[in-house]
């Protein structure tokens, strides 16, 4: 989500909820093997998409003919809607049962009189000015999500620059530390943390007092790379500063040459806890460059809608799945008449979420029902400002990227990456998970308010000055939802998910939730290809 | 990840339970659970389950410490955000107010079931 503030350990969680350090394939593959036997590798192996090159980039080739076989697909959130389209164009035919009244699931973009239901709440109305929006669920697409990226390609959906790292935001802290209490810009930080770092580290190089083996050529090459990280003086290696961090008074015409800016100390550093936004390089799925539809990520779901015509039927929320060797049955309560219907088909594809799925009558084994049970969710908020003036543009120079709070209550501050220049914007005053999203859900809507302004201008002069109304988000309350995203315990992901992945018969499951990438695009589109390809499968056997 | 934070950052929320014992459990338990379960534990039937008058808060404690600490059915997992003795000041509180079945759990209790990982609340990469 954010830059990392700071580079946890494996398997912990940075400041922006990913995990890190990566669960290889090879360890993946050895702990199935383990657990399972050779029959639990092989379907790991399928689950993996080994020896299929083409499941990260585009769809699975799927060869043979339908012929008008049926298809139920449960939910138009991205699974559901990618497996439609290509189930569709296969000669399936395909009925999209959708609980909403628009399609997208999570893929959602907030315009003036956009209603979101939360439960325990008051319906969320969305009050922006016309032409401002906002994207309460999946905001961004790594430049590494192929398949989401796939059928912005093939939709010719027009993307611009997310800018997910910038320099000239702040970092802030409260604390007693000489730089806590006021906004720092991270370029400062990061200039002197790895500039302090480069000078100890090439002293200690130069006099030949590092514990490490480096021939001569070696030494030399070191510390030419330590001078040009840490922007050193080449002689002295003394850190003094660099035009990256800033300028007391910037260089401009004729006889102005600027005045350069003096380095915090290491100590003050260190004593404010600031260091944390520094690391080497940011997480996989928070690299430049990444990307947003312009005008809404809601644009990729209509764009499918588009495609599928009247395959989708809204407002049909499922009551009961039924499943048997011939085929699938799916009551669903119909919205505009308020009439329980049935439908039958060969298969069924089955996308809901297993927070809600759960709470839907059905008849899968009690081991595989089980296995739904071993998930949780992960709460999370998010709040939209929409500020009349762009200040953070206009008087702090600001233009996209996160200011790292430092406070877990609300998160990190984001500027918009669209609308550069213009006269108001929507900024995310927050984004927080687990227990401080479930404690800041449950506060009423004016105090959650209060908190993101009250952070917010510790920062920006102008930020509870310019602000107008805002938009707020609890995805753990969202009915068709219940949660942010899966979350598997190690534990789960071992003796549950694989099942998950498997048919019950002729139901198949789909969604972030089956993936090694929760809560993003690229893990509901992947999941589908996977598991059309097994329906697929199983289609043309029968 | 609970394995790696220092056994001096545990003492002091233990500490201070011992203290408290169940006076915090009422604004714990609405600070971190109202929003779903509802204040008065009532719950919202097909979404999150009623805390009151519940067969399975009033039933076998361990299964209650599993389920908060690590979550599962959807629940997300608290155990690595809150303390033990804030756990078990929230568990004896819906077992005592809605549930008419006082327990004396403490963060003791809480911990000696923590011994697996909790379910991960980030994205991944």
């Amino acid at each position: 989500m954010h830059q990392q503030e700071q580079t946890p350990l494996a398997g912990e969680r940075d400041s922006t909820g990913a995990v890190t350090g990566l669960l290889t394939r090879r360890h993946f593959l050895q702990a199935l093997g383990t657990v399972g036997g050779a029959g639990m590798l092989m379907s790991g192996l399928s689950a993996f998409n080994i020896g299929i090159a083409s499941a990260q980039d585009r769809p699975p080739p799927l060869s043979g003919d339908a012929n008008g076989k049926s298809v139920i697909i449960l939910g138009a959130g991205l699974a559901g809607l990618v497996a439609a389209y290509e189930l569709g164009r296969q000669g399936y035919d395909c009925k999209v049962l959708e609980a909403r009244r628009y399609a997208g699931g999570r893929c959602q973009t907030a315009r003036r009189g956009f209603v979101l239901p939360q439960l325990g709440q008051d319906d969320e109305v969305c009050d922006f000015d016309d032409g401002e929006y906002f994207n309460h669920g999946p905001w961004r697409i790594p430049y590494h999500h192929r398949s989401t990226l796939h059928y912005t390609q093939e939709f010719g959906i027009p993307l611009e620059i997310f800018v997910n790292h910038n320099e000239a935001a702040f970092a802030y802290r409260d604390g007693g530390g000489p730089l806590n209490g006021q906004p720092v810009r991270q370029k400062e930080i990061i200039a002197d943390m790895r500039g302090h770092t480069a000078e100890i580290l090439a002293k200690h190089v130069d006099q030949g007092a590092l514990d490490v083996p480096l021939s001569a050529e070696e030494r030399e090459k070191f510390l030419e790379f330590l001078v040009g990280e840490g922007h050193l003086e080449r002689d002295s290696l003394d850190y003094l500063g660099t035009g990256g961090r800033g300028y007391a008074s910037d260089p401009g015409a004729g006889l102005n040459p600027g005045e350069p800016s003096s380095p915090h100390t290491l100590a003050a550093l260190l004593n404010s806890d600031l260091f944390g936004i520094v690391s080497s390089v940011s997480g996989y799925t928070q690299q430049k460059t990444m990307f947003q539809p312009i005008g809404g990520m809601d644009r990729i779901p209509k764009a499918f809608e588009e495609r599928l015509g009247d395959a989708i039927t809204f407002g049909a929320r499922v009551t009961q799945l039924q499943h048997s060797d011939d085929g699938v049955v799916v009551d669903y309560l119909d919205g505009d008449s308020g009439e329980t219907r049935q439908l039958a088909g060969d298969y069924c594809l089955c996308t809901i979420p297993l927070s809600v799925l759960r709470n839907i009558e059905n008849d899968f084994s009690d081991e595989f029902r089980s296995a739904m049970d071993a998930v949780s969710y992960t709460p999370t908020c998010k709040l939209a400002l929409q500020m009349k003036t762009r200040f953070w543009e206009v008087e702090d120079h600001v233009f996209g990227g996160h200011s790292f709070t430092h406070n877990s209550e609300v998160g990190n501050i984001s500027y918009p990456s669209t609308g550069w220049q213009g006269r108001k914007g929507v900024l995310q005053g927050v984004y927080n998970f687990g227990a401080n999203a479930a404690q800041f859900s449950a506060l009423p809507r004016d105090q959650r308010i209060d908190k993101a302004l009250g952070v917010g201008e510790k920062i920006h002069a102008g930020y509870r000055r310019d602000f107008e109304n805002a938009f707020s988000t609890a995805w753990h309350l969202v009915p068709e939802n219940l949660g942010g995203w899966a979350s598997w315990s190690d534990e789960a992901r071992q003796h549950s998910y694989p099942l998950l992945n498997e048919p019950q018969g002729r139901v198949l499951l789909a969604g972030e939730h089956l993936s090694y990438m929760t809560g993003w695009m690229s893990g509901a589109i992947e999941s589908s290809w996977l598991q059309i390809e097994k329906l697929h499968a199983m289609a043309m056997a029968s | 990840m609970k394995q790696l934070i220092p056994a001096t950052v545990i003492a002091v929320p233990l500490l201070m339970a011992a203290q408290s014992a169940l006076a915090d459990g009422e604004p714990l338990y609405q600070q971190n659970c109202s929003a779903c379960h509802m204040t008065d534990g009532s719950g919202i039937p097909g979404a999150f389950p009623a805390l009151a008058d519940s067969d399975f808060v009033a039933g076998n404690l361990e299964e209650l410490i599993r389920i908060v600490a690590y979550g599962r059915a959807g629940m997300p997992s608290f155990g690595d955000e809150l303390a033990s003795a804030e756990l078990a000041e929230i568990l004896n509180y819906i077992r005592d107010t809605f549930n008419d079945t006082p327990s004396d759990l403490s963060a003791t209790d809480v911990e000696a079931l923590k011994v697996t990982g909790t379910a991960k609340m980030g994205r991944e990469e």
